[in-house]
């Protein structure tokens, strides 16, 4: 039996649990904590090591969810987790000092992993902070030279994962669901 | 008040000068108010060929070839060889005009009736039926291109840029089948439309040409402008001006293309539409995919997509509205035909999306 991953990264608070819940069949194994450090200025818990969700699908196959904990001085778990990854879910959020310096950041650290897989973006809590924009994402993007599906998403919402995800496995394979 | 008539045929004018073309508008606005709309090719259901101009064989061929089995009223000084009934010899008073369009909309009705008809057919009738019924589908849409300025679309676009640059909040009121003013309210500072059209309505305000429709647009100072912008933005309402354009732009492309965009270009998108807040249109990622990364002709990615031409047309006018679709000339065919591989776990891909497919809430409404 196949085993495949999708990893679920991005910043405190940014919604990788919530998506990952509303993904997964099995309830989400979540290993937050109080947080302690500048973590609690904006949620109460945060993840310390990191979620897991499980898609299960027809034919017997399993998807593993992983969510990466936000803070970086986790990041050296994440060349680990990502062996096996079939692409990345990058989630955003828009009220955070400088959103653009966190998805920099991300996509720096996940060079070699979206290189070799493929990259779908997500920006939650647009309605509380507009700014920056989706123009601005693109423009930011495109000084990066990459063009990835980036949507605004409410983690909350499953049809915005779902759509999220689609996307990333349609810039796999485009030829999906002939 | 001009009324909304769904029979009214919309024509384009073929071989004539402008003078004649005008003559024409004077006759549809005048005497033939209701009947008939002189618009441009791309918009036209039928035509009138001036048979006398120099290059009528020409125009007689193309329109066969464009639009097959449709009638055309003929214009010519020349007498009829035959009785037909949607010829007009000239000088032509504007009665012979209007007989001629009476006739041409009871051969389509007569036609449409057949098409129509839900009776068992016998099969010798099946064999009559089929082809007529192929020739005339008032529904749809017919003609390759459509101009945006002729339509709700247009006007809610010039509406966006005015209000943009004088930051003031534009009403756009539309008079609906129930005699009820709708209205479109453009917000420019918190970059919202707010709007009572709901998408039944808007799909048939979209549909007609907007000198049919009867209209107000008022301008509001900037008091008033502020007032209305805080509160719609405190309770969190409307929709953003992309999310707007995108529907008006797929209920008004109808499988068209707006004019001004060459088939025979490679179209691409400047990146992806953000999908989960515009409305949905199916295979919209798929065809995403394929424009985003490499110019492609249209009637190419419905091929290789297997996806209708008309649903990729409307698409990229959708796409073309919100700013970020655009045409190249410039694209290497073999560039252009050259196509992403299948993944090593295409299979597996499948399964995934097969999944979250059944998990997408059904209520969604997509265009397809």
């Amino acid at each position: 039996m196949s085993n495949y991953k999708i990893i679920f990264t991005g910043p405190v608070g940014a919604g990788k649990t919530t998506a990952i819940t509303s993904l997964s069949d099995i309830p989400v194994i979540a290993t937050d904590e109080t947080a302690s450090d500048m973590t609690v200025n904006r949620k109460l818990t945060t993840t310390v090591a990191m979620d897991y969700g499980l898609m299960k699908l027809d034919a017997g196959e399993r998807i593993h969810l992983y969510g990466t904990p936000g803070q970086e001085r986790f990041n050296f778990m994440w060349e680990i987790l990502t062996k096996g990854g079939i692409g990345l879910v990058l989630m955003l959020d828009n009220t955070r000092a400088d959103p653009f310096q966190d998805m920099r950041f991300f996509l720096n650290s996940f060079e070699d992993f979206i290189a070799k897989t493929n990259l779908a973006i997500g920006i939650t809590r647009m309605d509380l902070d507009q700014t920056p924009t989706m123009a601005e994402y693109h423009g930011e993007l495109s000084k990066l030279g990459i063009k990835p599906p980036i949507f605004e998403v409410d983690a909350r919402k499953r049809n915005d994962i779902n759509q999220l995800v689609e996307a990333l496995l349609f810039s796999l394979d485009p030829w999906l669901g002939e | 008040m001009v009324t909304i008539n769904s029979k009214l045929l919309r024509l384009a004018a073929y071989g004539f000068d402008e003078r004649s073309e005008q003559g024409f508008r004077m006759a549809f606005k005048g005497a033939g108010q209701g009947k008939a709309l002189l618009v441009d090719e791309g918009s036209a259901d039928f035509g009138i060929i001036n048979l006398d101009a120099a290059n009528s064989r020409s125009l007689l061929e193309e329109y066969a070839k464009r639009y097959p089995g449709k009638p055309a009223i003929k214009f010519s000084v020349k007498p009829s060889e035959n009785t037909d009934a949607l010829y007009v010899k000239k000088p032509a008073s504007i009665d012979d005009m209007l007989a001629a369009i009476d006739n041409l909309a009871s051969e389509i009705e007569k036609h449409a009736k057949v098409a129509v008809d839900t009776k068992p057919l016998s099969d010798s009738q099946k064999a009559e039926t089929k082809p007529i019924a192929k020739k005339v589908n008032l529904k749809k849409k017919t003609g390759l291109y459509y101009n945006p300025k002729d339509y709700l679309q247009g006007e809610i676009h010039s509406a966006m840029e005015y209000a943009k640059t004088r930051e003031l909040a534009v009403e756009l009121w539309l008079i609906g089948d129930d005699a009820d003013w709708k209205k479109i309210i453009i917000l420019p500072g918190i970059k919202k439309v707010l709007t009572s059209v709901d998408n039944k309505q808007l799909r048939t305000f979209c549909s007609l040409p907007m000198s049919l429709i009867n209209s107000r647009l008022y301008k509001r100072n900037e008091k008033e402008t502020n007032i209305i912008q805080d509160k719609i933005e405190k309770e969190g309402r409307g929709m953003s001006f992309d999310a707007f354009l995108w529907k008006v732009a797929l209920c008004t492309s109808q499988g068209r293309l707006p004019l001004g965009t060459k088939l025979e270009d490679a179209a691409y998108l400047k990146h992806w539409p953000n999908l989960t807040r515009l409305y949905p249109v199916v295979g919209s990622m798929r065809m995403t995919t394929l424009m985003v990364n490499q110019p492609r002709s249209l009637p190419l990615i419905a091929k290789v997509l297997k996806i209708p031409l008309g649903r990729v047309f409307a698409f990229y006018s959708a796409a073309y509205a919100i700013g970020i679709a655009s045409g190249n000339a410039n694209v290497i065919e073999a560039d252009s035909q050259c196509m992403p591989q299948r993944h090593r776990d295409h299979s597996l891909l499948g399964s995934i999306l097969k999944r979250l497919k059944k998990n997408t809430d059904p209520d969604i409404e997509a265009f397809a």
